[in-house]
């Protein structure tokens, strides 16, 4: 009798203690939903019942080679694609992390992939990953997804300068755009091509589900000194403009360079962006 | 008698060895207007009453009373070892840049150990005061307990405080406030030497809470752009920061309350000063901030605490008109769209970052964390994300770590 009475005390303490915490090498359970889809962006959810296990995903559209592998076949060569690209970074230097900052994540979180290609179809490949080893636990997941078609729209651009102002003129009325300048400079600096950086702008606007409010339909007037403190006499800067609807880019991009004079003729230059 | 001379000799040589008072004159970059001498601990081992705290918007007075005793108590942990418990402090006048670039004299406080060598120059964002009487120039700020630790420590009054008292404060207008603290660490870089207390390493280390947080960021990339070479970083410490401002105003409107009320006519003003938006506050404030903001904010002479009691609400409706609180409104739009440009995550940090939030902050949302974990995933910045409880809570924390860390 004294036995079980010793005996029970432990039992009720181990029951007490609930289940121990999942290690990050525990084998884990994951879901993966694809919330939204347009022509170049998509946006899923991971979840996951182990809130210490780390995990990495990689995106591979139909045309590539390997498209058919099977999940564990796929995540293997992903992980040692990206293995040996961090060891071939890494020693280089420029303030990068470990390979678990660079690549693995912990918990549920949404992911957004942009620059996609347009109407194809891709694979999400989710998989668990040793932390230490770089080495796939478990099996590999697999969500598949079909970008959409853009429905390219018939728009093109004049833009015409006035001293200190510019006129963006769109050849039809009733379509919505955006437009926007930054500094050469900046814009060969960060973004390469300024298709690039128009992007960038477009995607961050969206991310705060503010761009709606940019865009303009009809002709737009902006006087420099009126409507931005900080433009720079004398400073070349990247003009922009291009259609945009349904969450994308619907039209070519319209680039114009040009350097600002307050109370000069505006100096319109002509750059090949292509060709840089 | 030869021992007696030789004796003497050796006394002279130890006195002229002995390490001359130094003497904190002017130079031409830093323009002293007042020396002070602080001991950061008290004989008993308690925090020395002058050095100025942070103030808890979440934590009503008594509380505050609580939190303060608790950071006396974790003075000497906060310390660890003390190279000097006395702290020399230079309140000082600099050339700057105003808003629009034009020079502007500015002020701030240079703080160092009364003795030792100086090991780095830190470069502190302060966070968010109300009262010009708690700006660095007028104060002993709080990060400046860091010089005891044998740092040379440089706060700068933004502008708005200080000598610019008069002035709007660009509140969270990322560049210009970056651009006063960066002037100011240029400015006292020359005068250290002038005064025979440079650093050892040339390396500059960063530090930061709340709106100094997110500062501290833009300061970084300030660096990384233009003074790589004359500020070389070593480590960057942040902590609590509002680093995405959109985020920020989202995450206010959809639970239509803010943690800092006096935060809403201080961004909404600063912001429009800082980008020359000239938005007209009629457009934003409901009736009676509208009437007062300008007592409570731009006299200068209430602190965060007190301001959000004078305006006794933290429910958005009763702060902020329709029109305000509506982001694709003509007027909030452009505001908002200032918000995003004034993110400070837009770039690749060059050297390593130690950034701090407490997750059950109330003050600045952890939303800012997210984001900025998102943006700097894959550099080397080591997130530490945690409950460490409120926002006042977690800058002594915050600080806490730096200190052992440096």
């Amino acid at each position: 009798m004294k036995k079980v009475l010793r005996i029970l005390p432990l039992l009720l303490l181990v029951l007490s203690c609930g289940k121990p915490e999942k290690l990050p090498t525990d084998v884990s359970t994951f879901t993966l939903q694809v919330s939204k889809v347009t022509g170049t962006k998509v946006w899923f959810n991971i979840t996951t019942d182990n809130p210490n296990a780390y995990y990495t995903f990689g995106l591979v559209d139909k045309t590539a080679g390997g498209y058919d592998m099977s999940p564990n076949e796929m995540a293997e060569l992903q992980l040692a694609f990206m293995n040996d690209l961090y060891e071939a970074f890494a020693p280089m230097g420029g303030n990068i992390g470990t390979f678990t900052d660079v690549y693995l994540y912990k918990g549920n979180r949404e992911f957004k992939e942009k620059e996609l290609e347009v109407n194809t179809e891709y694979k999400i490949f989710l998989m668990q990953v040793d932390p230490d080893t770089h080495k796939l636990i478990g099996n590999a997941q697999v969500g598949v997804f079909h970008t959409k078609p853009i429905e390219m729209v018939d728009l093109d651009f004049e833009v015409v300068f006035h001293p200190d102002a510019v006129e963006v003129i769109p050849s039809k009325d009733d379509l919505p755009y955006y437009w926007d300048y930054e500094e050469t400079d900046d814009i060969k600096d960060k973004y390469y091509h300024p298709k690039y950086f128009f992007y960038e702008l477009v995607d961050m606007y969206e991310e705060y589900d503010f761009i709606q409010n940019l865009l303009d339909v009809g002709p737009a007037e902006w006087v420099f000194s009126r409507d931005d403190k900080s433009i720079q006499e004398g400073e070349q800067y990247t003009l922009v403009v291009a259609g945009y609807g349904k969450g994308e880019i619907n039209t070519g991009y319209t680039i114009v360079d040009f350097i600002y004079h307050k109370n000069d003729p505006i100096e319109v230059l002509d750059v090949d962006w292509d060709g840089i | 008698m030869k021992k007696i001379v030789l004796i003497l000799a050796a006394c002279g040589l130890v006195s002229a060895c002995h390490h001359p008072e130094v003497v904190f004159s002017d130079f031409d970059t830093f323009h002293v207007l007042s020396v002070n001498s602080t001991d950061v601990a008290l004989e008993d081992g308690s925090l020395n009453p002058e050095i100025r705290l942070m103030e808890d918007p979440e934590l009503e007075d008594p509380e505050t009373k609580v939190a303060v005793t608790a950071v006396a108590n974790m003075a000497s942990d906060l310390l660890g070892v003390i190279n000097s418990n006395t702290v020399i402090h230079v309140s000082g006048t600099y050339t700057g840049h105003d808003i629009d670039d034009s020079p502007i004299t500015l002020s701030g406080k240079l703080l160092v150990p009364k003795d030792g060598p100086i090991k780095n120059l830190i470069i502190v964002s302060h966070f968010t005061i109300g009262a010009n009487y708690e700006c660095p120039s007028e104060s002993f700020p709080l990060e400046g307990m860091l010089a005891a630790k044998g740092y040379a420590v440089v706060v700068a009054d933004y502008i708005g405080f200080g000598v610019t008292a008069h002035r709007i404060h660009p509140y969270m207008h990322v560049e210009s406030t970056a651009r006063s603290v960066v002037d100011m660490a240029l400015a006292v870089k020359p005068y250290l030497k002038h005064i025979g207390r440079e650093p050892e390493s040339e390396k500059v280390i960063l530090v930061g809470y709340s709106q100094g947080g997110s500062t501290t960021m833009a300061v970084m990339r300030m660096i990384q752009r233009e003074y790589e070479h004359e500020l070389p970083l070593q480590k960057v410490y942040c902590g609590g920061g509002p680093y995405d401002l959109a985020a920020t105003f989202d995450q206010a409107m959809s639970e239509g309350k803010t943690g800092i009320p006096c935060a809403i006519p201080m961004i909404v003003q600063g912001v429009s000063v800082g980008e020359g938006l000239n938005l007209d506050m009629a457009d934003f404030f409901m009736p009676d901030l509208l009437a007062h903001y300008d007592e409570w904010i731009n006299s200068k002479r209430y602190t965060v605490k007190q301001i959000n009691m004078l305006m006794k609400a933290d429910n958005l409706k009763d702060l902020m008109t329709e029109t305000g609180r509506d982001k694709t409104s003509y007027e909030t739009s452009r505001l908002y769209k200032a918000l995003m440009l004034n993110s400070v995550l837009d770039f690749s940090p060059k050297v390593p970052i130690f950034m701090f939030h407490s997750m059950d902050d109330g003050t600045v949302p952890f939303v800012n964390a997210q984001r900025a974990e998102k943006k700097l995933k894959g550099f080397n910045v080591d997130f530490d994300f945690d409950h460490y409880g409120n926002h006042g809570s977690g800058a002594l924390k915050f600080l806490i770590k730096v200190a052992k860390d440096l």
